[in-house]
């Protein structure tokens, strides 16, 4: 697993704009605020969404699959045909994470996490990155959060640009 | 005067401007059109639900105004026609009324009221919730998985709204005649199909083509430039109801010329 620490908004938003462009070239699956679900489809449908497009699975075939991820991660499988708003943090930042993870990408980019979770859903999601942590993981987040991040899990620091040209080829 | 000129001339270059980037929206959307996946399980899902949502859903509202207008309209109407020993123009005047006037018309205002309205504010509520963008990151081209299935979705409802609506027009026109006059179901659709012509049916699939694809691609295009703040939302809720008043004025001004 990855962090990169970025010290401005503006940083953020520009590093975003190049995974942006990279995205039109290799798969890469986003977990951010700013991405949000569609309003107008269920959990179900908006897991399914990327892949469905690209790949064309259907969700009649998916439903199993999907319902033991959330299992996986203890989410009820009750929220299968919920919409966004009836989502917490965490279910929303699972939901996100199975939407990026089915369509089966090169890298699963997580961004600003921190800023959404305190209290017991950090702990959370701290547990999820101990357990499921992967070397397909990337974190950008502000290096205001390090300490919190260095406590809690391990992790590879890189710079964005240097990642991009070795990993993301660009 | 200089000041009404100025204007004058910023409105029709405002126009021009519009309309000339409406009009390459069309030729992007016509364009994806020849290659779209509609069933694509993610797009299909999309446009299934806009069928429901435009062609279903309407239908509680929609039966009954066909058949109070086919009753009002239709069958006072031929009533008077006999009542003027004008018999044999009864298909003639129902053909233009019902076929190619009425039916196009009348379908295109409720889709327009009801669907249009919608599909404007869901579109500009994407736009600023940033679930455009969503799409963007996962590659999902928004004019594949969100134009598209609801301008298909338009054309198959109006097209098949506005020939329910015939039907029931005329059927509910007939209850109100039959009660009074010795006409059969079966002597008043001949009156019709006699009349009925090949420049009738290219009409009315004209305009119901056009209107289908005006009700859902305008209100679209509209709502595609809200950005940021929700006031932004019934602005672009008022221009595009407005300019696809513009749209059915222009497709029934020129289904005068078929």
């Amino acid at each position: 697993m990855k962090i990169i620490f970025l010290e401005t908004l503006r940083q953020l938003n520009e590093c975003y704009k190049k995974l942006n462009e990279k995205s039109r070239e290799m798969r890469l699956g986003f977990v951010w605020d700013r991405l949000p679900l569609i309003s107008n489809l269920s959990v179900l449908e908006n897991i399914m969404l990327p892949s469905g497009y690209h790949d064309s699975l259907k969700v009649k075939n998916m439903v199993d699959k999907i319902r033991d991820e959330l299992k996986r991660y203890n989410i009820n499988e009750n929220i299968l045909h919920a919409r966004r708003n009836d989502l917490d943090a965490f279910q929303m930042f699972i939901v996100k994470f199975l939407q990026a993870k089915f369509y089966n990408p090169e890298y699963i980019i997580f961004i600003n996490l921190l800023n959404l979770f305190v209290g017991e859903e950090e702990r959370k999601l701290f547990d999820f990155f101990r357990t499921y942590g992967s070397e397909k993981f990337v974190i950008l987040d502000y290096n205001g959060y390090e300490s919190i991040y260095r406590k809690n899990i391990k992790y590879e620091r890189v710079e964005f640009y240097q990642w991009v040209t070795r990993d993301l080829k660009g | 005067m200089n000041e009404a000129i100025g204007r004058l001339g910023g409105f029709f270059v405002n126009s021009f401007i519009t309309l000339s980037l409406y009009l390459n929206f069309c030729k992007n959307v016509l364009a994806k059109l020849i290659r779209f996946k509609l069933f694509n399980p993610a797009i299909f899902l999309v446009f299934l639900r806009q069928v429901y949502f435009t062609g279903v859903q309407i239908m509680p509202i929609f039966f009954p105004i066909s058949l109070i207008i086919g009753i009002a309209l239709v069958g006072l109407l031929t009533k008077f026609l006999v009542g003027l020993g004008a018999y044999e123009q009864i298909g003639q005047i129902l053909t233009i009324l019902i076929i190619r006037e009425l039916a196009p018309l009348l379908t295109a205002v409720l889709l327009s009221l009801r669907s249009s309205t919608a599909v404007s504010a869901e579109i500009a509520v994407m736009n600023i919730m940033g679930e455009v963008d969503t799409l963007n990151a996962y590659n999902i081209d928004p004019v594949d998985y969100l134009y598209l299935p609801r301008i298909v979705s338009g054309l198959i409802c109006m097209f098949s709204l506005a020939t329910f609506f015939s039907f029931i027009a005329i059927i509910g026109g007939y209850f109100v005649i039959s009660f009074q006059m010795n006409i059969t179901f079966d002597f008043l659709l001949t009156l019709i199909f006699d009349y009925l012509n090949f420049n009738d049916i290219i009409c009315f699939l004209y305009k119901t083509l056009m209107l289908g694809f005006f009700i859902m691609s305008i209100p679209i295009f509209t709502s595609m430039s809200v950005k940021n703040a929700n006031t932004e939302i019934p602005i672009a809720l008022l221009k595009g109801m407005m300019r696809l008043f513009y749209g059915i004025i222009f497709v029934e001004f020129t289904g005068f010329l078929i």
